[in-house]
């Protein structure tokens, strides 16, 4: 609550709010110069929010918080706006026959016309329960000889069983260690999300590391949420949530 | 506040859809096939056709046990005039899903929320039910009356003998016998789309 009080003071510095564990929108300090318009009844809300969700650890919210209600829509004021973190590892198990490699471009070198459906398993950030699957296509834009690896058009979708599901789009670089995708919208749970999410690539194709910062939902179940495990190669999901038994995984998980 | 939306899209084999791609290569349905669709849009209570709907599903996985497979669905409801509404998430062939509303342009700008499928009759008839929000009233015209409920019992058996010319002839076709196609239906009333 620390951060809270030290917002009611005053208005200026907003920066030293900061978190100093980094946060991934460098527009984080266009948003703090938003932040002085802002008015007073807007600390009401913020000091809710930081006692509905005491699990919650980004708490550099308190400045994002007055953005976004400023630029929020009036009529949709029961959209929460509090930014929520989600970590998931997208492991391929090479049992799903992806990812589909669609040459369609038919040339020798990947090329613009190529089509890459893909499926893989998806695990909580502790990797000790499994919780469904991605599902969707990569669509390859271009090839990039100098630095070994392609850019992607991503668009596809992270099923967690009955809790519904995430859509996501953007940009997926085959050579690069961190690309952020947009979150376009969800099902069950996660309807109404909107937000992006951090694409950590441990090892090309088969780890990857996703830091979801979700916005517009009501506080997620504390079966998803975690302390996640930190991305290294070697990193594999217990051996019970491979085997997907009951403690492992969620309810109904998609497979 | 949200504003509940009964659609029907009922694939009428006079489109040329869907267009299934086998283009895995394999003897089943596996990841890599692709089948864009396009379908007509009616009502809740079946009296107006309001528009298309037009896009792609991306087969996943082929489920043997369940008899039917996964799709990754990226398509838009195309409402003519009014605007549309984009939708992405899963089609399961053997059961009801959610899919979410992504964004919508014309009267559907700025729209968020989600919408059930519900499967009548595999692959010809299905009944959706948007909950949407983040938009002003929806006009009575797209609400209608009361929605026909799908009668779920019934509806596929009669639905494949009343539809049994178009049917053979998509079957055939597959099979790589062609037949004279049927002259496209062309929509001239207001505020729909062909």
């Amino acid at each position: 609550m620390a951060c809270s009080s030290s917002a009611l003071k005053t208005i200026s510095p907003p920066i030293m709010l900061a978190n100093p564990r980094s946060h991934p929108t460098s527009s984080l300090t266009d948003n703090s110069l938003l932040s002085f318009k802002l008015s007073n009844t807007s600390l009401t809300q913020t000091l809710k929010f930081q006692s509905i969700s005491p699990q919650n650890p980004s708490f550099s919210l308190p400045k994002r918080l007055f953005t976004c209600k400023s630029l929020a829509n009036p009529s949709d004021s029961t959209r929460p706006t509090n930014v929520q973190e989600l970590y998931v590892y997208e492991i391929n198990e090479r049992d799903r026959g992806s990812p589909a490699y669609l040459r369609l471009s038919q040339k020798s070198v990947n090329s613009l016309g190529d089509l890459v459906p893909l499926s893989n398993k998806l695990y909580t950030g502790d990797l000790e329960k499994r919780l469904g699957i991605t599902a969707g296509i990569c669509i390859l834009i271009e090839n990039k000889p100098e630095k070994k690896g392609d850019r992607y058009e991503a668009v596809y979708s992270f099923y967690f069983g009955d809790y519904g599901h995430i859509s996501v789009r953007g940009a997926y670089l085959s050579y690069d260690e961190d690309t952020y995708l947009s979150v376009t919208g969800g099902s069950g749970i996660f309807e109404g999300v909107y937000g992006q999410v951090k694409l950590h690539q441990i090892l090309f194709p088969v780890k990857l590391f996703y830091t979801f910062y979700l916005k517009g939902i009501k506080d997620l179940p504390k079966d998803l949420l975690c302390k996640p495990v930190e991305p290294t190669p070697y990193v594999e999901p217990t051996s019970a949530a491979k085997a997907c038994e009951p403690h492992a995984t969620i309810p109904n998980f998609t497979n | 506040n949200v504003q509940k939306l009964n659609i029907y899209e009922i694939n009428e084999l006079d489109r040329g859809s869907p267009a299934i791609l086998r283009l895995s290569k394999k003897k089943v349905f596996s990841l890599g096939d692709l089948v864009p669709f396009t379908n007509k849009l009616f009502t809740g209570d079946l009296k107006k056709q309001v528009g298309v709907t037009q896009g792609l599903t991306v087969l996943i996985e082929n489920k043997p046990e369940k008899k039917g497979d996964r799709y990754e669905a990226m398509y838009s409801f195309n409402f003519g005039d009014y605007g549309h509404m984009a939708v992405r998430g899963a089609y399961l062939t053997y059961e009801d899903t959610y899919l979410a509303v992504v964004g919508g342009s014309g009267i559907f700008e700025g729209v968020y929320g989600q919408v059930k499928l519900e499967q009548i009759v595999y692959p010809f008839k299905i009944f959706y039910t948007f909950y949407l929000r983040g938009i002003k009233e929806l006009p009575e015209e797209l609400l209608g009356d009361k929605p026909v409920e799908p009668n779920r019992l019934l509806d596929p058996f009669f639905y494949y003998v009343s539809y049994w010319k178009p049917i053979l002839r998509f079957v055939l076709k597959a099979r790589g016998v062609s037949l004279p196609e049927p002259k496209l239906a062309s929509c001239t009333e207001k505020n729909q789309s062909a």
